[in-house]
């Protein structure tokens, strides 16, 4: 999408020294920053000591989404005066569509995206990936949460059981 | 924006390593059994789920395979040992849901609703049967940390709030009630003990006050979808709330009386769902239309209106009924008028 050279231009930095440059609009999604930017208005250049270049990457792919989607939901209802109630719902269709694809990632760079979001506080981000890792574990027994996280058992066998025969009833239909 | 996969890193445990309240975030999606079921992952998730400020306790979703006649007993035995191993001081959610016939629990169910008004609660959702007074609604119509209430009678029959004695929830700013007696005390009580609501939705609510005033409230839905058999002392008459945003009413199952003055001045949208037979107009060109919605300033500001009616004659005589109509609707972006069969 073309810009307009006016707009500010704000230069990330990740942990691993990797710069990203980006439209004031886009770096306002992330509460975080827009707080610095509210602070401090002259500030251009951010370093993120927290976020690595793959996953601020990430963030910045999904903000710049996010803020087209209503940008260009913003500029259908100034065109036509109104937004018309099917366009605005096949619109939100289509960006659930995008937060799904989006959200097909392994676990690993899932728990990252959710430090990062938490961190540069990205509300539509944060509750798009923990719903996501909530998913993963709905309905599985902890053995196949384990396998799906990666998580090692360090449990012994005599802590498993104490545990099981404090609250049974937890445990009906997980094996 | 190509992604980077680091080699070998998807094949590490990660999620173990995110800080307790993002566990928790993960957890408050999961019901309490889920929750409490991760406890048997390893050493750092053995008790994770103590300090859990999310319970969620869903008895239709709640697994056990044992003799269907137990399922009740085990899903108490279930609650109470959660709430006894909870460690957690404050809760942020707490909800009681799907709780049919449940009658000879309603002690426990009361307990558990003392637990969580006692742990600064922000979020609670009821839904179960209320006549057997199992729910100390003047607990939760006077718990101070309150934000968002949702309240479900599910047994089909409105509840009366006569023994609701007072209302005090300085927070509180979304509030959902469905099968709740709406007398005036009450409604008075409840916006002047609310000084915050902004949310209201009403569904299947006994409407039995004359006049309801709110200056906090943003959005307020009025609905009834079952036929519900209710002879109220007094019927509606004025709806005013200066700063509501969203109005929207379906009348379509309510027995009304045959005005509703509206005093909306900030609305900016509207959707409203009539029946011409319980209005008692059926078949006339009826003159009376005009006292059945009396609005007050109520279009001015109106750019979103949905006029749903039985018939497209009917909504004809409804604009007719409205004096100056195309003064009224100045800044009007765009109206539906939606016949319904």
């Amino acid at each position: 999408m073309a810009r307009s050279s006016t707009e500010n231009m704000i230069t990330l930095m990740s942990s691993d020294g990797e710069e990203f440059m980006v439209t004031e609009k886009v770096a306002r999604e992330c509460t975080t920053i827009r707080n610095m930017l509210e602070d401090d208005c002259v500030i251009t250049n951010i370093p993120l000591p927290n976020v690595t270049s793959d996953i601020l990457s990430m963030v910045i792919e999904y903000c710049m989404e996010h803020v087209a989607a209503a940008e260009k939901a913003a500029a259908e209802t100034a065109e036509k005066g109104s937004s018309s109630a099917p366009a605005a719902a096949k619109a939100n269709k289509d960006l659930e569509e995008w937060d799904k694809a989006f959200m097909n990632v392994d676990v690993y760079t899932l728990c990252d995206l959710i430090l990062a979001a938490n961190y540069l506080n990205v509300s539509g981000l944060l509750d798009l990936t923990i719903q996501t890792a909530a998913n993963l574990i709905k309905g599985k027994s902890p053995e196949q949460i384990r396998k799906t996280f990666h998580i090692q058992n360090d449990l012994s066998l005599e802590e498993e059981e104490k545990i099981r025969s404090q609250t049974p009833w937890a445990f009906e239909k997980s094996e | 924006m190509k992604r980077a996969v680091k080699s070998g890193r998807d094949k590490r445990d990660r999620i173990s390593f995110l800080p307790d309240c993002l566990i928790h975030l993960i957890m408050s999606f999961l019901t309490a059994q889920e929750a409490v079921r991760t406890c048997l992952l390893s050493k750092r998730w053995k008790n994770l789920w103590t300090t859990l400020p999310f319970l969620d306790f869903d008895l239709k979703k709640f697994e056990y395979n044992g003799v269907p006649e137990r399922r009740f007993d085990m899903f108490v035995s279930f609650v109470n040992t959660t709430l006894l191993l909870c460690e957690a001081s404050d809760l942020h959610m707490f909800r009681l849901v799907e709780l049919r016939d449940f009658k000879l629990y309603h002690m426990f169910v009361k307990s558990w609703i003392r637990y969580a008004l006692k742990h600064n609660i922000k979020e609670l959702t009821i839904e179960l049967p209320l006549y057997y007074s199992s729910v100390p609604l003047d607990g939760v119509f006077n718990c101070a940390s309150l934000i968002n209430v949702s309240i479900n009678e599910l047994s089909n029959i409105i509840f009366e709030t006569r023994l609701v004695t007072g209302v005090n929830l300085p927070c509180l700013k979304q509030l959902y009630l469905r099968g709740i007696e709406l007398i005036q005390y009450f409604v008075d009580n409840l916006f002047s003990g609310c000084p915050v609501l902004e949310y209201l939705h009403l569904e299947d609510c006994g409407l039995g006050f004359s006049t309801m005033y709110s200056q906090s409230l943003k959005y307020l839905k009025i609905d009834c979808h079952e036929g519900l058999h209710y002879d109220p002392e007094e019927q509606m008459e004025l709806i005013e709330a200066p700063n509501l945003l969203s109005f929207c009413y379906d009348q379509r199952s309510y027995q009304m009386g045959d005005k509703l003055h509206l005093k909306m001045p900030s609305l900016t949208s509207a959707v409203i769902l009539c029946d011409e037979k319980l209005q008692g107009c059926t078949g006339k060109r009826s003159a009376e239309l005009p006292r059945v919605f009396k609005f007050e300033g109520l279009f001015s500001g109106i750019f979103q209106l949905l006029l749903s009616v039985t018939s497209f004659q009917f909504t004809c005589f409804f604009f007719e009924s409205l004096p100056t109509f195309g003064e009224a609707f100045t800044s009007i972006s765009w109206l539906l008028l939606q016949p319904r069969g």
